[in-house]
């Protein structure tokens, strides 16, 4: 990469870093207006995940022979962070075309749109793990531990996972309104073949067990869960995967967006 | 400071004339809806070598026909979109007031909006708190301030963007015809806060159909006519020519 090519990414990073406030007051405002006019508000964040586990589980426990409490807990886990996948890709998408207002009207670094999907994304994880861990006190309080100390760098790991996501999603779908179909339609067979509601003995099966070893939510899933339900620190080679793919999703997400910036405006 | 020199700019159409898949579907079965010999152009050009000098202290009106390129020379000046040739130079932070409602949050209340507004043009948190009380007696809606935007009339929109366009610190304010929406004790009140805002040494760009609004807020007229400058003077010069030129002309 040249020099000027750097000062460029650099100056454009000091950029995006400048107009903070705006990019981060906003994604508080979408949150906000999500429930403007509603009784329970953000509540809804923890009780939506709590009202599909519990339904949910009723019907699985019978499926997979197991415990209300275990089963329920192991669920609700994986509804929050598969909820925050689907939101990187889906709000992540509508970036652009609900900041068309903004776009057309003040130059401003282009990454800063899809990177509000990405904090919203974030905020609405957090609040909904909030509602795990009352769920989890109230329902399976022993697995609660010191363990649970490595949400931090779990919450890391997921917002370098699910931003460029959020990136890739916001530019094909401003280009191709197409995307927004086809993005539905894969994560719904994504969430089929992932470990969210099934349990992790359905994917020891020949030809599972090769693509569950690559599944970056696979991985993501196993450093949520074994430190919060199994009480073990997370494996170091699902960090590497979800890392990896991680790596692999910035790489065309920058390179996309280098190409596309000057370009999103005309897509409208 | 700006400056346009042989500035071009062309907007592609391609996304829009490519067709649907539907049309390509049944192009296999012989069905042609585009003419062949009047395949349409892949890109309309907007400026076609535009030059231009606006320094500071100037309150500039833009005037011409529907698609001329006033809009687009406006845009271009906030940077918006990217030029095709020529090279453009603006010094200064911008202000841009196009279409009434642009850049709002609609379910957002008029004072979080000034906050939103205010930080998308580079103002910080505390320069922006520090100013809403101004920002709320020059817009002087009343209530309606602590209601969602979306619950404004297209006045109280305008009303609501210019003074928070004119209360924050910038050195460039372009606006795009949305003088109109406003109330005639507005349009006083505006106007003078124009004629201050250029005495700080700032710059004000505005298109307009209105030429006696034009005569009345600026110092100088530039009529564009298909991307190009047609004429550049004092305002009643040129709104006369434009206007003498006017009705229907065949080109």
């Amino acid at each position: 990469m040249s020099l000027s090519a750097l000062s460029r990414a650099a100056s454009y990073a000091g950029n995006t870093l400048r107009y903070r406030h705006f990019w981060t007051h906003l994604a508080f405002s979408d949150l906000r207006a999500r429930f403007r006019r509603s009784r329970l508000g953000i509540l809804w964040l923890a009780l939506q995940p709590l009202l599909l586990t519990i339904i949910m589980s009723g019907v699985f426990i019978f499926v997979f022979s197991q415990r209300f409490s275990d089963y329920s807990v192991y669920l609700f886990s994986g509804l929050i962070v598969w909820e925050f996948v689907t939101g990187c890709f889906v709000i992540g998408g509508m970036s652009y075309i609900a900041a068309e207002g903004y776009v057309r009207q003040v130059r401003l670094p282009m990454i800063i749109y899809p990177l509000k999907s990405a904090l919203y994304c974030c905020i609405v994880f957090m609040l909904a793990f909030s509602g795990f861990t009352l769920y989890a006190l109230a329902v399976k309080p022993q697995i609660v531990s010191l363990h649970w100390l490595y949400i931090l760098p779990f919450f890391l790991t997921l917002a370098v996972f699910g931003t460029p996501l959020a990136i890739l999603s916001a530019i094909v779908n401003i280009r191709f309104r197409d995307f927004q179909q086809g993005i539905t339609l894969f994560l719904q067979m994504l969430l089929y073949v992932s470990p969210v509601m099934m349990l992790p003995s359905v994917f020891e099966h020949r030809g599972l067990r090769e693509w569950n070893s690559i599944n970056p939510v696979s991985a993501l899933l196993e450093l949520f869960r074994a430190p919060l339900l199994e009480g073990t620190a997370p494996a170091l080679s699902s960090y590497l995967l979800v890392l990896a793919w991680a790596l692999l999703f910035w790489l065309l997400a920058l390179a996309l967006l280098a190409r596309n910036e000057r370009k999103i405006v005309f897509y409208y | 400071m700006i400056r346009f020199d042989k500035v071009v700019l062309r907007y592609p159409v391609g996304p829009f004339v490519r067709g649907s898949i539907k049309s390509s579907f049944f192009r296999l079965f012989g069905h042609e809806p585009i003419d062949r010999a009047h395949k349409p152009r892949d890109h309309v050009t907007a400026l076609d070598g535009l030059d231009l000098t606006i320094g500071r202290g100037e309150r500039v009106g833009i005037i011409g026909r529907n698609g001329a390129g006033k809009s687009t020379t406006l845009q271009t000046i906030a940077g918006i979109y990217p030029i095709a040739g020529g090279t453009l130079t603006v010094s200064g932070k911008i202000q841009a007031l196009f279409n009434i409602g642009l850049g709002f949050e609609p379910d957002a209340t008029g004072r979080e909006n000034i906050l939103y507004r205010g930080l998308a043009m580079g103002c910080a948190p505390e320069e922006i708190t520090s100013r809403v009380e101004e920002i709320v007696a020059f817009a002087d809606i009343g209530d309606f301030i602590d209601l969602p935007v979306r619950t404004y009339s297209s006045g109280m929109y305008v009303r609501l963007a210019f003074a928070i366009s004119t209360y924050l610190e910038g050195d460039i304010l372009l606006i795009d015809e949305v003088f109109g929406a406003g109330d005639m004790v507005f349009q006083k009140r505006a106007q003078k806060r124009l004629r201050d805002l250029v005495n700080k040494a700032g710059i004000v760009v505005m298109v307009s159909h209105d030429t006696n609004l034009i005569r009345e807020v600026c110092n100088r007229v530039l009529w564009i006519e298909h991307g190009h400058l047609r004429a550049d003077g004092n305002p009643r010069d040129v709104t006369q020519a434009y206007i003498d030129a006017g009705g229907y002309y065949a080109e």
